[in-house]
Protein backbone atom coordinates (compact mmCIF):
# COMPACT_ATOMS: atom_id res chain seq x y z
CA UNK A 1 0.00 0.00 0.00
CA UNK A 2 2.55 2.40 1.18
CA UNK A 3 4.71 1.96 -2.33
CA UNK A 4 1.40 2.40 -4.36
CA UNK A 5 0.76 5.79 -2.31
CA UNK A 6 4.38 6.13 -3.09
CA UNK A 7 4.18 5.80 -6.69
CA UNK A 8 1.24 7.43 -7.31
CA UNK A 9 2.60 10.54 -5.87
CA UNK A 10 5.64 10.69 -8.34
CA UNK A 11 2.28 11.62 -10.85
CA UNK A 12 1.23 14.44 -8.32
CA UNK A 13 3.79 16.90 -8.13
CA UNK A 14 4.65 19.73 -10.54
CA UNK A 15 2.55 18.84 -13.30
CA UNK A 16 2.67 22.09 -15.16
CA UNK A 17 5.22 25.37 -15.59
CA UNK A 18 4.51 28.64 -16.49
CA UNK A 19 7.59 29.44 -18.76
CA UNK A 20 6.58 32.73 -20.32
CA UNK A 21 3.97 34.79 -20.92
CA UNK A 22 3.19 37.75 -23.10
CA UNK A 23 0.82 39.98 -24.64
CA UNK A 24 0.20 42.61 -27.26
CA UNK A 25 -2.34 45.62 -27.31
CA UNK A 26 -6.10 44.58 -26.89
CA UNK A 27 -8.50 45.91 -29.24
CA UNK A 28 -11.49 47.42 -28.63
CA UNK A 29 -13.42 45.06 -31.29
CA UNK A 30 -13.08 41.74 -29.46
CA UNK A 31 -16.04 39.98 -30.42
CA UNK A 32 -13.98 37.05 -32.29
CA UNK A 33 -11.46 34.86 -30.45
CA UNK A 34 -8.89 32.78 -32.32
CA UNK A 35 -6.56 30.71 -31.04
CA UNK A 36 -3.85 28.22 -32.27
CA UNK A 37 -1.35 26.23 -30.46
CA UNK A 38 1.81 23.72 -31.05
CA UNK A 39 3.53 21.51 -28.85
CA UNK A 40 6.63 18.68 -28.81
CA UNK A 41 6.86 16.27 -27.14
CA UNK A 42 10.32 15.83 -25.64
CA UNK A 43 11.97 12.27 -24.10
CA UNK A 44 14.69 12.17 -21.78
CA UNK A 45 15.31 15.42 -22.51
CA UNK A 46 16.46 14.78 -26.14
CA UNK A 47 15.15 17.62 -28.20
CA UNK A 48 17.35 18.99 -31.24
CA UNK A 49 15.10 22.15 -32.44
CA UNK A 50 12.89 24.47 -31.55
CA UNK A 51 11.37 25.00 -35.35
CA UNK A 52 7.50 23.77 -34.36
CA UNK A 53 6.88 27.24 -33.10
CA UNK A 54 7.31 28.56 -36.39
CA UNK A 55 3.96 27.17 -37.91
CA UNK A 56 1.83 29.24 -35.20
CA UNK A 57 1.84 32.05 -36.60
CA UNK A 58 0.26 31.32 -40.09
CA UNK A 59 -2.15 28.83 -38.01
CA UNK A 60 -3.39 32.36 -36.16
CA UNK A 61 -3.67 33.89 -39.34
CA UNK A 62 -5.60 31.26 -41.33
CA UNK A 63 -8.37 31.82 -39.30
CA UNK A 64 -8.79 35.33 -39.81
CA UNK A 65 -8.62 35.85 -44.01
CA UNK A 66 -8.70 39.20 -44.54
CA UNK A 67 -8.33 40.68 -40.89
CA UNK A 68 -6.11 41.33 -38.39
CA UNK A 69 -4.96 39.55 -35.02
CA UNK A 70 -4.50 41.52 -32.26
CA UNK A 71 -4.26 41.32 -28.54
CA UNK A 72 -2.17 38.41 -28.86
CA UNK A 73 -1.37 36.27 -25.66
CA UNK A 74 1.22 34.16 -26.24
CA UNK A 75 1.68 31.06 -23.55
CA UNK A 76 4.61 29.07 -23.31
CA UNK A 77 4.60 26.21 -20.84
CA UNK A 78 5.84 22.35 -20.19
CA UNK A 79 3.94 19.70 -19.08
CA UNK A 80 5.57 17.12 -17.22
CA UNK A 81 4.55 13.71 -17.34
CA UNK A 82 6.60 11.97 -15.23
CA UNK A 83 9.86 13.27 -13.01
CA UNK A 84 11.01 14.99 -16.14
CA UNK A 85 11.79 12.51 -18.07
CA UNK A 86 9.21 12.76 -20.24
CA UNK A 87 7.47 16.31 -21.18
CA UNK A 88 6.03 18.70 -23.57
CA UNK A 89 6.68 21.73 -24.25
CA UNK A 90 3.61 23.80 -25.26
CA UNK A 91 2.95 26.95 -27.14
CA UNK A 92 -0.30 28.76 -27.27
CA UNK A 93 -1.32 32.16 -28.96
CA UNK A 94 -4.76 33.44 -28.94
CA UNK A 95 -6.08 36.85 -30.17
CA UNK A 96 -8.58 38.74 -31.31
CA UNK A 97 -10.11 38.42 -35.01
CA UNK A 98 -10.73 42.32 -36.12
CA UNK A 99 -12.01 42.53 -39.34
CA UNK A 100 -11.72 44.85 -42.70
CA UNK A 101 -10.31 47.77 -43.10
CA UNK A 102 -8.89 49.65 -39.99
CA UNK A 103 -7.75 52.61 -41.72
CA UNK A 104 -10.99 53.35 -43.56
CA UNK A 105 -12.47 56.04 -40.99
CA UNK A 106 -15.96 56.37 -41.17
CA UNK A 107 -15.94 59.88 -38.86
CA UNK A 108 -13.04 61.76 -40.62
CA UNK A 109 -11.71 64.63 -39.05
CA UNK A 110 -13.51 68.24 -39.81
CA UNK A 111 -10.87 70.86 -40.80
CA UNK A 112 -10.33 73.49 -38.12
CA UNK A 113 -9.86 76.86 -38.75
CA UNK A 114 -6.30 76.95 -37.54
CA UNK A 115 -5.26 74.19 -40.02
CA UNK A 116 -3.24 74.78 -43.41
CA UNK A 117 -4.91 75.40 -46.47
CA UNK A 118 -8.91 74.52 -44.17
CA UNK A 119 -11.71 75.86 -46.14
CA UNK A 120 -14.37 74.95 -43.79
CA UNK A 121 -15.04 76.37 -39.98
CA UNK A 122 -17.64 73.66 -39.40
CA UNK A 123 -17.58 72.60 -35.84
CA UNK A 124 -17.78 69.22 -34.11
CA UNK A 125 -20.75 68.37 -32.55
CA UNK A 126 -20.59 67.39 -28.63
CA UNK A 127 -19.97 63.62 -28.56
CA UNK A 128 -18.63 62.91 -32.25
CA UNK A 129 -15.22 60.96 -32.12
CA UNK A 130 -12.73 61.92 -33.82
CA UNK A 131 -9.39 60.29 -34.16
CA UNK B 1 25.35 11.43 -22.32
CA UNK B 2 25.03 14.68 -20.61
CA UNK B 3 25.85 16.40 -23.58
CA UNK B 4 23.33 15.59 -25.65
CA UNK B 5 20.64 16.35 -23.51
CA UNK B 6 18.82 19.12 -23.68
CA UNK B 7 20.56 20.31 -26.54
CA UNK B 8 17.72 23.08 -27.87
CA UNK B 9 16.47 24.64 -24.92
CA UNK B 10 13.58 27.23 -25.29
CA UNK B 11 13.30 30.07 -22.77
CA UNK B 12 10.63 32.35 -24.26
CA UNK B 13 8.15 33.20 -27.23
CA UNK B 14 6.54 35.98 -28.07
CA UNK B 15 3.73 37.04 -30.99
CA UNK B 16 3.15 40.70 -32.23
CA UNK B 17 -0.20 41.65 -33.89
CA UNK B 18 -0.66 39.78 -37.09
CA UNK B 19 -2.28 40.96 -40.55
CA UNK B 20 -3.31 38.07 -42.88
CA UNK B 21 -2.95 39.45 -46.10
CA UNK B 22 0.76 40.24 -45.13
CA UNK B 23 1.27 36.32 -43.97
CA UNK B 24 -0.36 35.24 -47.05
CA UNK B 25 1.26 37.20 -49.32
CA UNK B 26 4.44 38.73 -47.61
CA UNK B 27 7.91 37.24 -47.87
CA UNK B 28 9.03 35.72 -44.50
CA UNK B 29 11.96 36.14 -43.01
CA UNK B 30 14.42 34.51 -39.93
CA UNK B 31 16.81 36.41 -38.56
CA UNK B 32 19.46 34.84 -35.83
CA UNK B 33 21.37 36.44 -33.45
CA UNK B 34 23.45 34.50 -31.56
CA UNK B 35 26.59 34.85 -29.24
CA UNK B 36 28.72 32.02 -27.27
CA UNK B 37 28.12 31.35 -23.77
CA UNK B 38 30.35 29.22 -21.35
CA UNK B 39 28.58 26.82 -18.44
CA UNK B 40 32.04 27.33 -15.85
CA UNK B 41 30.25 25.41 -13.69
CA UNK B 42 30.37 22.02 -16.21
CA UNK B 43 33.81 23.78 -17.72
CA UNK B 44 34.87 23.63 -13.50
CA UNK B 45 33.49 19.85 -13.52
CA UNK B 46 35.61 18.61 -16.08
CA UNK B 47 38.81 20.20 -14.77
CA UNK B 48 38.17 18.38 -11.97
CA UNK B 49 37.55 15.00 -13.26
CA UNK B 50 40.77 15.46 -15.82
CA UNK B 51 43.33 16.26 -12.36
CA UNK B 52 44.48 13.57 -10.17
CA UNK B 53 45.66 15.95 -7.66
CA UNK B 54 43.81 16.42 -4.56
CA UNK B 55 44.62 19.88 -3.66
CA UNK B 56 43.91 21.08 -7.26
CA UNK B 57 40.56 19.54 -6.99
CA UNK B 58 39.87 21.54 -4.07
CA UNK B 59 40.82 24.73 -5.58
CA UNK B 60 39.04 24.59 -8.64
CA UNK B 61 35.69 23.80 -6.57
CA UNK B 62 36.34 26.69 -4.55
CA UNK B 63 37.31 29.13 -7.73
CA UNK B 64 34.20 27.95 -8.77
CA UNK B 65 31.75 28.73 -5.65
CA UNK B 66 33.53 32.14 -5.89
CA UNK B 67 32.39 32.95 -9.31
CA UNK B 68 29.11 31.58 -8.79
CA UNK B 69 28.55 34.59 -5.99
CA UNK B 70 28.87 36.53 -8.79
CA UNK B 71 26.17 34.65 -11.14
CA UNK B 72 23.23 34.80 -9.05
CA UNK B 73 19.97 35.77 -10.44
CA UNK B 74 17.37 34.64 -12.56
CA UNK B 75 19.17 33.94 -15.90
CA UNK B 76 18.18 32.35 -19.51
CA UNK B 77 20.80 29.92 -20.53
CA UNK B 78 24.57 30.45 -20.01
CA UNK B 79 26.28 33.63 -19.60
CA UNK B 80 27.68 35.73 -22.51
CA UNK B 81 31.07 37.79 -22.45
CA UNK B 82 28.89 39.92 -24.49
CA UNK B 83 25.62 41.38 -23.95
CA UNK B 84 25.18 43.77 -26.68
CA UNK B 85 24.95 41.12 -29.27
CA UNK B 86 21.43 41.87 -29.98
CA UNK B 87 21.07 45.43 -29.77
CA UNK B 88 21.12 45.82 -34.04
CA UNK B 89 18.40 44.00 -34.48
CA UNK B 90 16.20 46.44 -35.49
CA UNK B 91 18.51 46.96 -37.77
CA UNK B 92 18.66 43.76 -39.43
CA UNK B 93 14.95 44.23 -39.48
CA UNK B 94 15.19 47.14 -41.43
CA UNK B 95 17.71 45.66 -43.90
CA UNK B 96 15.21 42.71 -44.20
CA UNK B 97 12.08 44.36 -45.20
CA UNK B 98 12.73 47.68 -46.52
CA UNK B 99 9.33 48.78 -46.92
CA UNK B 100 9.13 48.75 -42.73
CA UNK B 101 5.81 46.68 -43.20
CA UNK B 102 6.08 43.49 -40.95
CA UNK B 103 3.59 41.32 -39.26
CA UNK B 104 3.43 38.61 -37.30
CA UNK B 105 6.69 38.84 -35.89
CA UNK B 106 7.94 36.22 -33.60
CA UNK B 107 10.45 36.40 -30.98
CA UNK B 108 12.13 33.31 -29.91
CA UNK B 109 14.86 33.28 -27.30
CA UNK B 110 16.67 29.70 -27.40
CA UNK B 111 20.01 28.27 -26.24
CA UNK B 112 21.96 25.77 -28.58
CA UNK B 113 23.63 23.61 -25.58
CA UNK B 114 26.66 21.45 -25.78
CA UNK B 115 28.78 20.78 -23.59
CA UNK B 116 30.73 23.51 -21.58
CA UNK B 117 29.52 26.20 -24.31
CA UNK B 118 26.19 27.39 -26.20
CA UNK B 119 25.03 29.50 -28.21
CA UNK B 120 22.39 31.59 -26.77
CA UNK B 121 20.28 32.84 -30.08
CA UNK B 122 17.91 35.27 -30.80
CA UNK B 123 15.50 34.74 -33.35
CA UNK B 124 13.03 36.48 -34.96
CA UNK B 125 10.79 35.53 -37.66
CA UNK B 126 8.20 37.86 -39.38
CA UNK B 127 6.29 38.34 -42.48
CA UNK B 128 7.22 41.27 -44.81
CA UNK B 129 4.90 42.81 -46.90
CA UNK B 130 6.75 43.99 -49.97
Amino acid sequence: MKKLILLLSLFACGCTTLESISTSSIPAQRNRKVMASTDKFVILGFNFSNDYVDSIVRDLANQCPNGRIEGILTKQESINYFLYLFWTSKITAQGYCVQGNLALNKNPRQPAADDIGATSTHESEAGESHP
Amino acid sequence: MSGLLSCAILHSTQITDIDSATVKNGSRFNILLSETGVNLKEASKIAQAITNDQKTRQDIKELNAIISLFQMGPTTGNMVFNDTYADYVVDLLRAKCPSGKISGLMSIRETAKYPVVSGEIVRLVGYCQN
